[in-house]
């Protein structure tokens, strides 16, 4: 009842609701972004056993955000997360040169599934304030999305998931360009 | 005695120990004392480690889990295989533990590990505490071969331990679980596990492990020279403590007021078809893994027909207490295979994803919303089922106002939620007793929210205890006690037109399914349906039906003083009776703890006088009004239509408060069963040699208990001469002179002057000549022949029952005073010998259970110690009320009232 009238109340003044659903090799700062970006404050874990959801609102949308854990095993089971995704954040670990190739291969192993075909793609290249963090430019071109993803909305924004760099303009890319289609 | 060389997986049959790995995830470290079989194909360091268990450092948690021996396989897997179960199914039950520790040695800040333990046995529980103390040595250790090492430590000192020595019988447990008595519950029970304790000879098991028994629990300690090795010391002081009694098939510690009851109450009301209810996933991340799991457990075990000697699985139904997002798959491909089966799935999961796996559930409860989720296909076959069930059956409700009409509109609309999945709202809200429930919360406290369905079909008893019982809040045995005995009112029905040499096993089938038909509840006892627990139903049944007629105070006006009608209602009474003797003397079956489960359970029957529960609809009705006012206050003036009335809800607070289901789930068949007794004085050979008369006190006094003597039937055998075979009128003045006198003539029951005038009274009302008194008098004799005979069958049930262990602690403890003084013991078979309470202080002494009950009326001595004084006084008190009672009738019509009130008593026994 609540959940409908809150819906109705959206249409009426134009806020919006989607999922969004956030990705990348373990240790890529995926729960440190969303933490950040629900409580601005960072929360050191362990490890994601399973997932976490929260749901953070900006700019008069509601972004329910799926921040699944990245382990190989875990990374098998993306897929039961795909259903009604509006855009996913692949979360690159910037300054992990040595799996970037790993987190490629996962990154086109999501996009190339039907379910996802239609979703925006932000890619943060996390862990900016690190010395040998690859810049975003040099993500973006080591990912070849531009040559591999035509039909598809993708951006790549550099972040800092300690200091919240880069994560709003994230969001607000997500926002404008869902709103668009 | 066991040396330790010859040690078998009894009590542990495996144990896992598991670590979230950085890199990889979940992952089982160590398996002891082998790999299970099949274990490559399950995710098990899944379960071991749930969802978010890194979210709260230093917390422990438990999950738990079972797996199904294939024997084609030869794997154990998650769920079975096979669309029939097979009866010696091998189940392997585990329960985990797993906590993480902030390490700043480990380079994602923390250590994640759990602990398993699998056994056969579905008792998770009593792990608990061991296993705490054991993740806590696993914690501390780093390489595999060290943990290996305690597992199998842990494993070997497990199986050193003998769980068996308590001799614990399933339907023993079935009978205890439905003692529930506000005053006697403790004591009875008490009494029941100190006889058990007794049977256990010694105060250790065969492995030298001390036990002690305390708190209706046996606790073993380790003993510390049969495993030297074990290097915490906690081992030995940490005892494992085994419940004696249990409440269920697999323990758990699940209030089912909390979550389960109203779950199912709200499934209840909304589905029309629950047959077609197969697969249901509740969810939560807000209760514990733990708590999550034994919801499960408990959900399970009651829809599955409550059976506490069976695992659910065996009726098809299947618990997976907890599952994540890895097992979506297996779920799929199970509940695809077996969809032309009778299998149901109930799951457990943390994960709010599963809600939009629609293909995996029919209903999606949200606990911590209190959401109940359609899947979309369910919401299309719900359509058609409401659209059948609505032609069939006619709308009765309509909307009082605009409110009401725009919550039944939410709720008959139904909300598209995003996953496309079809949400139903809470029952409270899509009842569309909004108003109504906040009506009743302004106007009266302490009654619960009357309901209303929205699947079509009426709402039934239980489904409206149900609700009763989620408002009041009771204890589990209460619940389960409460159930039962709606579940017999629900049945007697379906056994009135039955005779008991009809129901066979095959119509006790056609029984269980034109109740479920029928009633349609999702909880129900699947034990009550066997054929003789329903031969034992309709028997109790008609014995309270023929009492009810015979002890009734008008029972000679209502009859007009019809001999035929005399004799056939004793004949009848009489058959009862007999075949309830023959039940449980059958030496082929052992009958007699089936009486003692039905008698334990068997209700208070006056409202199926008033309804036609099997169509009644009980939507907007006032359970507790119609209870407090109709059986247990009998406030005749209020009629049964009032209770569908919201008015006379907020015009009684008094009787909204009444403990309703404490007096529904007291015992009453125990006293039924020898109600009979009562209704004449009854002289034991040790009364009459010592001149004594027990006609004072059950007479006079008006017992609590409720048991009384009938006055009519006083009147009818007034002249009744103990001490000499024949019968001969005898002049009541003569008599008293003979008594004052101590006469070996003892006239009965004249002891108090009412009698007198009440027979005058049933006197007038006959013709009055001497020719029809003659023809009472032989009807008297023919009749007490009958009466008596009658009487020597319920002693000697009464003595089949005391003869037995379990049998002499219930009936001691639940038959009233006057019963028991009317009760002759030697009527006890000499092969069921009475236990020898008196030379054993550690064995029940049954005097010990009347206190509670009966010491506001009687002194406990008062059936031996009766003096002669006391019956002189008796006497005298008799002399000085006749000579009163010529002078004023307000004396005589008092004595009336107070007759009447003792006659009503007697009724509610």
């Amino acid at each position: 009842m609540g959940n409908s009238i809150s819906r109705a109340l959206g249409k009426l003044f134009g806020s919006r609701e989607m999922k969004i659903l956030m990705l990348g090799l373990d240790n890529a700062g995926k729960t440190t972004i969303l933490y950040k970006l629900k409580l601005n404050k960072i929360k050191t874990s362990a490890p994601t056993v399973g997932f976490n959801v929260e749901t953070v609102t900006y700019k008069n949308v509601k972004f329910n955000m799926w921040d699944v854990g990245g382990q190989e095993r875990l990374r098998p089971l993306w897929r039961h997360y795909f259903p009604a995704t509006t855009a996913l954040i692949f979360v690159i670990d910037s300054n992990d040169r040595e799996r970037m190739n790993e987190a490629k291969e996962e990154l086109y192993s999501i996009i190339s599934e039907k379910e996802m075909e239609n979703v925006v793609l932000l890619v943060l290249a996390n862990k900016q304030d690190l010395k040998n963090a690859m810049k975003p430019q040099e993500v973006s071109e080591f990912l070849q999305l531009d040559s591999n993803l035509k039909n598809q909305l993708w951006c790549v924004i550099g972040s800092n998931a300690l200091t919240g760099k880069g994560l709003m303009e994230g969001l607000s890319w997500i926002s404008n360009n869902t709103n668009k289609k | 005695m066991d040396d330790g060389s010859n040690i078998r997986c009894v009590n542990v049959e495996y144990m896992l120990s598991a670590e979230f790995d950085n890199k990889l995830g979940s992952t089982i470290k160590c398996q002891y004392p082998n790999i299970i079989p099949g274990f490559d194909s399950i995710n098990l360091a899944t379960l071991m480690i749930p969802d978010n268990m890194e979210k709260n450092p230093g917390r422990i948690d438990f999950t738990y889990f079972m797996l199904y021996y294939n024997p084609v396989s030869q794997n154990f897997e998650l769920l079975p295989s096979g669309d029939e179960i097979v009866k010696d199914m091998d189940i392997l039950y585990f329960i985990s533990i797993c906590n993480t520790v902030l390490n700043s040695s480990n380079e994602r800040g923390a250590t994640i590990k759990a602990v398993s333990v699998g056994s056969r046995s579905p008792d998770f529980i009593k792990w608990k505490p061991f296993l705490t103390v054991l993740l806590e040595t696993i914690m501390n250790e780093t390489g595999d071969d060290n943990e290996t090492k305690i597992l199998s430590t842990f494993t070997n000192r497990i199986n050193k331990i003998d769980f068996t020595n308590v001799p614990i019988d399933d339907l023993f447990q079935q009978i205890v679980q439905s003692i529930n008595d506000s005053v006697d519950e403790d004591i009875l029970i008490d009494n029941i596990v100190q006889n058990i304790t007794d049977l256990i000879p010694k105060k250790q098991d065969k492995y030298n492990n001390k036990m002690t028994i305390s708190n209706k629990q046996t606790h073993y300690l380790l003993s510390s020279t049969t495993s030297p090795h074990l290097a915490t010391p906690l081992y030995y002081k940490l005892p494992i403590c085994q419940n004696i009694l249990r409440d269920s098939y697999i323990p758990t510690e699940i209030d089912y007021n909390r979550i389960t009851l109203k779950l199912i109450r709200d499934i209840d009301l909304q589905f029309t078809n629950l047959t077609e209810i197969k697969n249901i996933i509740i969810y939560s991340t807000k209760i514990t893994k733990d708590y999550l799991c034994q919801l499960i457990f408990a959900i399970t075990y009651l829809i599955s027909g409550v059976d506490m000697n069976k695992d659910p699985s065996f009726k098809n139904i299947f618990a997976l207490p907890y599952v994540d997002i890895s097992m979506v798959g297996l779920l799929k491909d199970y509940i695809q295979n077996s969809q032309e089966s009778n299998m149901r799935l109930i799951v457990g999961t943390a994960n709010p994803i599963f809600k939009v796996q629609e293909d995996v559930y029919d209903i999606f409860y949200d606990v911590d919303e209190e959401e109940l989720y359609a899947s979309s296909k369910i919401k299309l076959k719900q359509s058609e089922w409401k659209r059948q069930t609505l032609n069939i059956l006619t709308k009765s409700y309509k909307l009082n106002d605009n409110i009401n009409s725009l919550s039944r509109g939410i709720s008959n609309l139904s909300f598209k939620s995003k996953s496309g999945s079809t949400l139903l709202p809470p029952s409270s809200l899509a009842r569309g007793n909004n108003s109504s429930t906040s009506l009743i919360s302004m106007n009266s406290i302490g009654t619960p929210p009357t309901l209303t369905s929205t699947n079509g079909l009426r709402v039934t008893l239980m489904t409206s205890f149900l609700q009763l019982l989620i408002w009041e809040h009771h204890d589990n045995r209460t619940i389960l006690n409460v159930i039962k005995r709606v579940q017999i009112l629900q049945l007697i029905p379906f056994l009135e037109m039955l005779d008991l040499s009809e129901i066979n096993e095959k119509v006790a089938l056609e029984i269980t399914n034109s109740y479920h038909r029928t009633n349609g509840d999702l909880v129900y006892f699947s034990d009550l349906f066997d054929e003789i627990n329903l031969k034992f139903i309709k028997l109790l049944y008609s014995l309270n039906e023929i009492l009810e007629i015979i002890m009734h105070k008008d029972y000679f006006i209502n009859i007009k003083r019809s001999h035929d009608k005399i004799y056939a209602h004793t004949s009848q009474l009489h058959d009862i009776i007999k075949q309830i003797l023959e039940l449980i003397t059958n030496e082929k079956t052992n009958n007699l703890k089936n009486l003692f489960y039905v008698c334990m359970n068997f209700p208070s029957v006056k409202i199926l006088s008033t309804f036609d529960i099997r169509t009644k609809d009980f939507k907007n009705f006032d359970i507790k009004k119609f209870y407090s006012n109709m059986v247990f206050n009998n406030h005749e003036t209020l009629k049964s239509k009032d209770c569908d009335s919201l008015k006379v809800i907020s015009s009684n607070h008094d009787e909204t408060t009444y403990p309703i289901i404490d007096k529904f789930v007291a015992n009453i068949a125990f006293n039924l069963l020898g109600k009979f007794l009562t209704f004449l004085p009854h002289i034991s050979e040790k009364s009459k040699s010592a001149t004594t008369s027990p006609l004072s006190s059950p007479s006079k006094k008006r017992s609590r208990s409720g048991m009384s003597r009938s006055r009519s039937f006083r009147n009818l055998f007034s002249l009744r001469v103990r001490s000499e075979p024949n019968l001969k009128p005898i002049d009541y003045s003569k008599t008293v002179k003979d008594s004052s006198q101590k006469n070996k003539t003892l006239l009965l029951p004249p002891s108090i002057p009412r009698q007198s005038t009440s027979y005058e009274s049933i006197s007038s009302s006959s013709s009055g000549t001497k020719r029809e008194l003659a023809t009472d008098l032989t009807l008297s004799h023919v009749l007490e022949t009958r009466i008596n005979k009658i009487k020597s069958l319920i002693n000697e049930i009464y003595g089949i029952i005391d003869g037995d262990n379990l049998g002499h602690i219930l009936l001691w403890g639940y038959i009233n005073k006057d019963i028991k003084t009317c009760y002759d013991t030697k009527s006890k078979p000499p092969d069921h010998p009475t236990p020898q309470r008196n030379d054993d202080e550690n064995v029940v002494k049954p005097e010990m259970f009347t206190r509670p009950r009966e010491l506001p009326i009687f002194s406990m001595n008062s059936r031996n110690s009766q003096s002669d004084s006391s019956i002189v006084s008796s006497l005298k008190k008799m002399d000085s009320i006749k000579e009163k009672e010529g002078e004023s009738n307000s004396v005589a019509s008092s004595v009336e009232e107070e007759e009447a009130i003792i006659f009503y008593d007697a009724k509610n026994l």
